[in-house]
């Protein structure tokens, strides 16, 4: 490079004045510029996606399963023992009891080995829902006759159930391959206006016996083809009141509703499984089926939204003998002894949105932890104004200067302009709630959240220490932060759900700022929680 | 934080550094970029695409330099490279007899001495302004601009003799600067 001695003095007032000439580029360079050195992570909102759409999956998953469960049904039931077993108690084979009618009667056998071979349900709700028994055993003729999983709902209510649909899929021809047939009988218990149907396989009546025992109110058919040619489909419009299945003699008891009432030779323990005596070789068996009354839920669900207001609180004294005090006194009405009251901000909309696991610990208290997603915003009122030095660290020996261009002022600048601080979170808030009074139905709560969280974006302004300035400066910014949030809300069941409305303060703990950076912000929003709950277990 | 503190830590890729380092040098480097760009958002873009190659090459910095002339080179060349890409730009450059360009008759505001010079400059032709640029103010010699431009060191001298004749013409003509016509010497007018 040439060196200057050579050159005129018009050269060297040129470079004089053009090296002296300062221009400060505006901030989207520096953005532009920040994002292109540091592209932002997306894993975290993609972890974010993925996680609530987990959740969602999940719940929505585990959810049919338990429905499935609950549908095709059946378990536990107890006929002797206890007084609760008195008002659960099928009596005999007429009828099932109406004290039963605010229980369940579920009841599980499990049968055989190979159980998954042979699923059979039946949905003998009120509502009229569809019976299902599905035969899946399709794997070869000299498998055993029959294995079976049976699960079986007796509808509390003795009442007629319509359309009440027994499915009986063999899989295909599956079934009829076997070497052993499979009749099919029906019976009418007259005296007891019972119908009972008797499926028995290889050949032997007694050894495999499907009975469903009904209130003679419906067309149950007196009798089924026979000789393998078992029917797809058997739908009864009759109310089922029982279904009971048994296997072959060899396998397990059958179920003989004469003996229900008799003492259990065979009964359903409380884990549902289905014990047999050790008279197996009889050729029924008799049952006893053990009421039980459901086991409390304590697990839930829960998602939840709650629009709120964000505001924040700043914290930080003035220097009143400084010159930007001075300046600040001079353009305020008042003399602000605070930083909160030296500027001009306004609240906005925020919202945060959620889910969480729910656990009861006790009739009125649940303890509960999640993940949470935050947005909130606030307004602040600024003045535009031509590039400046906009010092952020603090005054004094030990501390490392931290200046930013800055082109909004607090006051005193050329235009007015409002600048929107946006703040995006996630936390993990864990917390508890207790039901203050109410009961299962409609109750008040009252519940406190800690939320340990970590922001997801940096840029908003911050005011400088002399209070002149607004600058965006991201490293200082904390990315870590913990937050609290207490609520009080009402609580109430609708439908299979539970709603929870109520107010809800945050609070952010931690400062938004690094300790280098003398001014403290406190971000808090406050808002209507509307929450749901499912329970779940 | 000085200048090895802050070269250490864009050596490391630290944003607060990068910042601090982009803060202390851009108002000066925009204002070089100004010269040669058609316009301001032209010459953001240049300080931007300027800084990406320091920052990503500042591991070739050699200390014994000075930083501000390292960068400096930098953002000249990324200048030079972003003019180039312009067809019409090498073509004026390039172009012997550029007297008959007309001078864009612009109303200077009047705000410092230094950005009236600077608006000056910037009437000038594309290819004036390029050569005058390197070689007034930057210090290359014509051999080097002959290199950097892809002309003649022939073509460097004469662009920029004519450039100098008519931003001298210009400046009188705003009344920034007189001619002593005895001892041609520049003065700074006086306002």
């Amino acid at each position: 490079m040439a060196s200057n001695e050579h050159k005129e003095g018009f050269e060297i007032f040129l470079k004089e004045k053009t090296d002296s000439y300062k221009m400060y580029p505006s901030e989207k360079v520096w953005s532009n510029l920040n994002d292109h050195l540091h592209p932002r992570k997306k894993w975290p909102y993609l972890a974010m996606a993925v996680i609530f759409l987990g959740l969602g999956f999940g719940g929505k998953i585990y959810d049919t399963r338990y429905n499935t469960q609950q549908d095709g049904l059946i378990t536990r039931a107890q006929i002797h023992g206890d007084e609760t077993a008195a008002d659960s108690k099928i009596s005999s084979k007429k009828d099932v009891r109406k004290t039963a009618a605010e229980n369940s009667i579920l009841a599980e056998q499990h049968i055989n080995k190979i159980v998954a071979d042979n699923t059979i349900l039946a949905d003998n709700s009120s509502s009229g829902k569809l019976a299902l028994i599905r035969k899946m055993n399709a794997r070869g003729s000299t498998r055993k006759p029959l294995t079976l999983r049976q699960q079986i709902q007796a509808s509390s209510n003795n009442g007629s159930i319509e359309n009440d649909a027994i499915i009986l899929d063999p899989a295909g021809s599956g079934m009829q391959k076997q070497d052993n047939t499979r009749n099919i009988l029906s019976e009418t218990d007259k005296t007891s206006s019972q119908q009972i149907v008797d499926i028995t396989q290889d050949g032997r009546r007694s050894s495999s016996t499907l009975r469903i025992v009904n209130n003679s109110t419906g067309d149950v058919p007196s009798s089924f083809p026979s000789e393998g040619k078992l029917p797809r489909t058997y739908q009864s419009n009759g109310s089922v009141n029982r279904l009971t299945l048994s296997s072959p003699a060899s396998d397990v008891p059958a179920l003989k509703p004469h003996s229900l009432n008799a003492p259990s030779e065979t009964t359903f323990n409380s884990e549902s499984k289905f014990e047999a005596n050790q008279n197996t070789g009889s050729e029924n068996k008799t049952a006893a089926i053990r009421v039980k009354k459901p086991g409390k839920n304590r697990l839930g669900w829960q998602i939840y939204l709650s629009p709120s207001i964000s505001y924040r609180n700043l914290y930080g004294t003035i220097n009143k003998n400084s010159y930007s005090a001075q300046i600040l006194y001079a353009s305020l009405p008042g003399r602000p002894q605070n930083v909160n009251d030296a500027v001009f901000q306004s609240p906005s909309i925020g919202t945060e949105l959620g889910t969480a696991m729910v656990y009861n610990i006790g009739k009125h208290l649940r303890i509960k932890g999640g993940l949470q997603f935050n947005y909130s915003q606030y307004i602040i009122s600024a003045y535009s104004y031509s590039a400046e030095i906009a010092p952020l660290s603090a005054a004094g020996i030990g501390h490392t200067e931290i200046n930013a261009i800055s082109f909004h002022r607090n006051f005193d600048g050329y235009s007015k302009t409002q600048l929107t601080n946006e703040h995006f979170s996630i936390s993990i808030p864990v917390g508890a709630e207790l039901i203050v009074f109410g009961n299962k139905d409609f109750a008040f709560n009252i519940g406190a959240t800690l939320q340990p969280g970590f922001m997801l974006n940096n840029q908003s302004y911050m005011l400088s220490t002399n209070l002149k300035n607004y600058a965006k400066v991201p490293s200082l910014y904390r990315t870590f932060n913990v937050n609290t949030a207490i609520e009080a809300f009402l609580s109430f069941n609708m439908g299979s759900v539970r709603w929870n409305v109520g107010p809800q303060l945050r609070y952010q703990l931690m400062s938004s700022y690094k300790e280098s950076y003398p001014i403290k912000e406190h971000l808090y929003d406050y808002g209507l929680k509307i929450g749901v709950t499912k329970t779940i277990r | 934080m000085t200048e090895e503190v802050l070269i250490k830590g864009c050596l490391r890729n630290e944003a607060s550094s990068q910042q601090e380092l982009y803060h202390r040098y851009s108002p000066k480097m925009l204002s070089v970029c100004y010269r040669y760009a058609k316009s301001r958002e032209d010459a953001e873009d240049m300080l931007q695409e300027g800084f990406i190659k320091v920052f990503t090459q500042i591991h070739q910095f050699q200390s014994r330099g000075a930083l501000e002339g390292w960068i400096r080179r930098i953002i000249v060349h990324t200048c030079i490279n972003n003019l180039k890409k312009n067809k019409k730009f090498s073509e004026s450059v390039d172009i012997i007899h550029a007297s008959s360009v007309p001078v864009r008759d612009e109303n200077i505001p009047s705000i410092l001495q230094a950005k009236q010079v600077v608006e000056c400059i910037r009437l000038l032709p594309m290819g004036y302004r390029t050569v005058l640029n390197l070689y007034a103010i930057e210090g290359y010699s014509h051999k080097e601009i002959a290199d950097i431009l892809d002309i003649e060191e022939s073509t460097s001298r004469s662009q920029y003799t004519r450039a100098k004749a008519m931003l001298e013409d210009i400046l009188i003509k705003k009344n920034i600067i007189t001619k002593q016509p005895v001892r041609s010497n520049w003065l700074i007018a006086v306002h």
